[in-house]
């Protein structure tokens, strides 16, 4: 007999354009609207043709879970006199929130970024009501900078949002 | 012909439809369209400020304000920066961007590009949204230069692309322009830590930004 408690196991990958028809079932989900800048209605070849022409430096990570991709994050390292500046987005399918998907794709992007890739701030923008996911940067050290008024129009309405950020905790990211 | 500090009103006026006459011995007659602001400047003693839209040979004047390490200190800008990259800048302006110019035309006749203004747009879902960013000529900071092209960015905004909220990012040592943006109206949202590179250091910056319904309420109260 076997119980069925244990959760499934999620898988971290980077992207691959064969994932196209995962990520579109995703962006036409209304929560994964609602809580990003997507619009209603995505063009699925849009999405195809945008996973088949990914920016060099890019970073785009995928979780799986049964093998169906149910969450994707998009981390864009900045260039010139902010190269050690990257900018985070990230959604979790609607039907698979709060089981721990979000956790494990940011863990991994951090660990990316801090780790091998010599970034310092990661950052992001994210709507003051959207409280599961502000609780999920907190945890991973992710501090409010300030309130970005009307950031966006959403349902009808302008919303406001945080610009949240981490920096690296390390001793050295005080100087060059 | 330098625009008054405060004179917005006229601006406007200036800036729609006025037709021009030059009078001689250094004088210019301006008319607005309906009859209602008549004006002689001199020009003989003082150098004239046009806020105008971009010409493709303004790559050379933007090129040559970006080599300034004075300029580049207040932006995200590198040293070094190509003259094809300005050409390309210049001929190729991604969508949705606005640039203005200041242009002195100096009592010689010769003239100068002395800064510029860059007003995009954001898309879809943040269409109400410009990011403005202003440049101006080390020498001729905190002067009528920048008041003209903020307020030219602003009327832009405002009166023609009906933006509920223009922002732009500023490095907070930069007090020249912090004063200037809060005297119209922008209020600071975000302190950025370690937001880029600059001398030698990671330094932050401020996100600070104007909401055009508020800013109206705060005018409209100011009147009452």
């Amino acid at each position: 007999m076997t119980r069925r408690t244990m959760q499934p196991e999620i898988l971290v990958r980077s992207v691959e354009a064969d994932d196209w028809e995962d990520i579109a079932a995703m962006q036409e989900s209304a929560n994964v609207v609602f809580h990003t800048l997507l619009l209603p209605y995505p063009s699925r070849d849009a999405i195809r043709d945008r996973l088949e022409n990914l920016p060099a430096n890019l970073v785009e990570l995928v979780a799986v879970v049964n093998g169906v991709v149910v969450g994707l994050l998009r981390m864009q390292p900045g260039s010139g006199r902010r190269a050690h500046a990257a900018r985070l987005a990230m959604m979790v399918h609607g039907d698979y929130q709060h089981r721990g998907i979000g956790t494990v794709l940011l863990a991994a992007a951090l660990d990316l970024a801090e780790r091998w890739l010599e970034i310092s701030r990661v950052e992001l923008e994210v709507f003051t009501d959207n409280e599961a996911a502000i609780a999920l940067y907190r945890k991973f050290g992710f501090e409010i900078e300030g309130t970005i008024r009307e950031f966006a129009f959403r349902d009808g309405q302008y919303v406001d949002a945080y610009l949240m950020a981490r920096i690296r905790p390390t001793p050295e990211n005080s100087g060059l | 012909m330098f625009w008054q500090a405060n004179d917005h009103k006229a601006w406007r006026i200036l800036a729609s439809r006025v037709s021009y006459a030059w009078l001689g011995e250094g004088a210019w007659s301006c008319t607005s369209a309906d009859k209602r602001c008549f004006g002689v400047w001199l020009v003989t003693d003082f150098p004239t400020l046009t806020i105008r839209g971009l010409r493709s040979d303004d790559w050379m004047a933007l090129y040559a304000l970006f080599s300034d390490e004075a300029v580049l200190r207040e932006t995200c800008e590198t040293p070094y920066a190509s003259e094809e990259s300005f050409r390309e800048r210049v001929n190729n302006p991604p969508a949705g961007t606005y640039t203005l110019i200041a242009e002195l035309m100096l009592p010689s006749g010769r003239e100068r590009v002395v800064g510029a203004a860059w007003l995009t747009v954001l898309q879809h879902r943040q269409r109400h949204v410009g990011r403005l960013q202003l440049v101006v000529q080390p020498e001729l900071r905190g002067g009528e230069v920048e008041v003209s092209l903020l307020k030219a960015a602003l009327n832009l905004a405002d009166e023609w692309l009906a933006l509920r909220r223009v922002e732009t990012i500023v490095f907070p040592s930069d007090e020249v322009r912090l004063a200037l943006l809060a005297g119209h109206g922008f209020t600071h949202e975000v302190t950025m830590r370690r937001y880029a590179v600059r001398a030698g250091e990671f330094a932050e910056a401020w996100l600070l930004a104007r909401l055009r319904l508020a800013t109206a309420a705060n005018e409209g109260a100011e009147t009452q």
